[in-house]
């Protein structure tokens, strides 16, 4: 197996699914996912594919070592579960661009040099757009064309960067920390804005709940966490990470209490948990950077498994904000048990899987000094708790019953399925965290379950429900848009583009207006270029019975034939008396 | 009243857990953190309950007023309503 490229199979099994009508669709979207994952597991770090290219170029379509076989394992268990949770999709193009997306970053994951990772990069850009444009809302349409221009910067800013490197004569990907050249920073802020690294991260808060709910499945397991991965490799231990990532933390810690869409709250929440793998990689010691690894993986798993369970409601009710929702649990069981599991595993529960990540970067945090980041962590950790399981969990799930909330169809056994792999392996990697350390990139010693650290996690889970129950009637969300960073190119960006706009119109109507007068003032002026000259008409009256014309007439100005006849003749004479006289 | 009782159930769960959950640590716990929270027994009760206030105080009280704003918000005024 070791010969086949993951992500192509995916690629690949995206187009056989496409073609096919849609009651086949499901044994393609079952079965290459997990051909996918064979051939990921058939390969080892180490592992390499090399495809020559052109001036000695080389494309290493898979270049392995320990950190990026971690995450093709679990981008291709993603595309596992999203096979599953897409099966239901009337739309071939979905389909189609769910599972090249799925390819695509799988590409990024494995790949050794600059150039392949440009093209999956882009690739997966373009691919996920129609997962929003395939919701096939006026809403979805606007946010895919947002999601679209912020991704074609970020794009062109890597390619920038990519472009520096390649002609500098670095064909292979290595760690940037302590470069801190124009390639440096270009890269930085083309793979920050996939990161949703704040403020560039307001594409992710827009688009994500536009998307289809299998779409934003997708998106939410994959593209962050992939950019995530592009960090590790290329800026472990650039202090920088350090205050963005745990910025990132807080700034998404605040905006979750208040949020009301289901999706547009988790999507927030995969900032926050991106900062925490940002702070991680930029605290840099060995336990930080696997804690940065493992909590990458982590989120795959219980993020994508949230996504599935509000997908999920969203599917069968067609409602999306949380204040419209209450009493779910007695319609729909299953989704409530599969949905508490992520939550746990989210807010860091003793034997879920957060627990045994987020514990590696705030211990690898506090054992390099940063004591400030591991307490700002625990913030953030608290506030996923307090966002998730308690303000969700409570209002969704066990709130007063309402009546808007109908199951209008069932949850299709495919998604159940997906949610059931997700839910198994929270829980598994919860319960024998040795199954990810012993594949983590850095070697450590470090003991998760120890008595100091399940007090300290049930302290804190344990004493924040008190303020959540103390303040419970202010905590259910409101009917109100959150303003975000993308207001700046929603609402001024629009407002200057349409200012410049209306300033080149209106230059160009005076300057219009200004080239008539002139050109009137001329054309007046150049009517008669005699009376510009100061000359007299030898006639001033028409020939016929007309009128005298305006402006120039070459009869009027024409004199009468005896003056030239008689010069003429002169000069003829004197010309043959000279010839005579000689 | 019964969600009262309820509540108060709650209450005395969560009280209780804590509580057992200090005298394990004072009892058995080997703390090898390095910040003071991680030496005197109990420090997460406070952060916990002293976080868990701020961040909702702040986000209700200060950031909504300040960031939270009708739903067709981005639909009025022209620049999203091309639809």
């Amino acid at each position: 197996m070791s010969n086949f490229h993951p992500g192509l199979i995916l690629i690949l099994t995206g187009f056989i699914a496409a073609v096919l009508p849609q009651k086949y669709r499901k044994f393609p979207l079952a079965i290459g996912p997990i051909l996918a994952l064979a051939a990921m597991l058939g390969l080892q770090p180490g592992s390499m594919m090399v495809v020559p290219f052109i001036n000695g170029y080389e494309l290493h379509f898979i270049n392995l070592d320990k950190m990026n076989w971690l995450f093709g394992f679990v981008f291709c268990v993603m595309a596992v579960m999203g096979g599953f949770y897409i099966m239901h999709s009337e739309s071939w193009l979905e389909v189609l661009a769910g599972m090249v997306y799925a390819g695509g970053i799988v590409g990024v994951t494995l790949c050794g040099d600059w150039m392949t990772m440009i093209f999956f990069w882009e690739l997966t850009a373009a691919s996920s757009l129609f997962l929003i444009w395939c919701n096939n809302t006026p809403a979805s349409r606007k946010a895919g064309f947002r999601y679209l221009m912020v991704h074609m910067t970020g794009g062109n800013l890597l390619l920038a960067g990519i472009f520096l490197k390649v002609s500098g004569g670095e064909f292979l990907i290595t760690n940037l920390t302590g470069t801190c050249d124009a390639a440096y920073w270009l890269i930085m802020l083309g793979v920050g804005i996939n990161a949703a690294v704040v403020p560039l991260h307001a594409w992710i808060t827009d688009a994500y709940p536009e998307a289809t709910v299998a779409g934003s499945v997708f998106m939410g397991g994959f593209t962050t966490k992939m950019a995530a991965y592009c960090m590790i490799r290329l800026f472990s231990g650039s202090e920088i990470m350090i205050y963005l990532g745990v910025f990132m933390a807080l700034y998404a810690s605040c905006f979750v209490i208040i949020e009301n869409d289901m999706r547009r709250l988790l999507s927030f929440h995969i900032v926050g948990q991106i900062g925490f793998i940002v702070a991680g990689l930029g605290v840099g010691n060995a336990l930080a950077v696997d804690g940065a690894v493992a909590h990458a993986f982590t989120n795959v798993l219980f993020k994508s498994l949230l996504f599935m369970c509000v997908g999920a409601i969203i599917y069968t009710t067609g409602i999306r904000k949380i204040n419209q929702l209450g009493g779910v649990y007695k319609k729909l069981p299953l989704v409530t048990l599969f949905f508490f599991i992520a939550a746990f595993s989210i807010s860091g529960v003793p034997f879920f899987t957060g627990f045994i990540s987020k514990s590696l970067i705030m211990t690898g945090a506090a054992e390099a000094g940063y004591l400030w980041l591991e307490m700002c962590l625990k913030i953030a950790s608290i506030a996923t708790f307090l966002s998730i399981t308690l303000k969700m969990g409570y209002f969704i799930f066990f709130h007063e019953d309402n009546d808007n909330v109908v199951v209008k169809r069932p949850v299709p056994t495919s998604m159940y399925i997906a949610m059931g792999i997700a839910s198994f392996l929270c829980v598994l990697y919860g319960v024998f965290p040795d199954l990810l350390y012993s594949r983590l990139p850095l070697e450590f010693e470090y003991h998760v379950f120890t008595v100091d650290h399940f007090t300290a996690y049930i302290q804190l889970l344990c004493v924040a429900v008190i303020p959540f129950m103390m303040y419970l009637s202010h905590m259910k969300p409101h009917s109100q848009l959150s303003l975000d960073f993308d207001w700046f190119y929603r609402k001024p960006f629009v407002s200057l583009v349409m200012g410049i706009s209306s300033l080149v119109c209106a230059t160009r109507a005076a300057l219009g207006e200004a080239c008539l007068v002139f050109y009137n003032a001329f054309n007046s002026l150049m009517a008669n270029p005699m009376q510009f000259l100061n000359m007299e008409p030898h006639r001033l009256e028409s020939d016929g019975d007309g009128p005298v014309p305006e402006g120039y007439t070459p009869e009027r100005y024409r004199s009468a034939i005896g003056e030239p006849m008689i010069i003429t003749m002169t000069a003829l004479l004197v010309a043959i008396a000279i010839i005579a006289l000689k | 009243m019964m969600e009262k009782l309820s509540k108060k159930l709650i209450y005395m769960i969560l009280i209780g857990a804590t509580a057992v959950s200090l005298v394990v640590e004072i009892l058995f716990a080997h703390p090898h953190g390095h910040a003071i929270w991680d030496t005197i027994p109990g420090a997460d009760i406070v952060i916990a309950f002293v976080g868990c206030w701020a961040l909702i105080l702040f986000s209700k009280k200060i950031l909504a007023p300040l960031v939270q704003r009708d739903e067709d918000y981005y639909d009025k005024g022209g620049d999203d309503n091309d639809e």
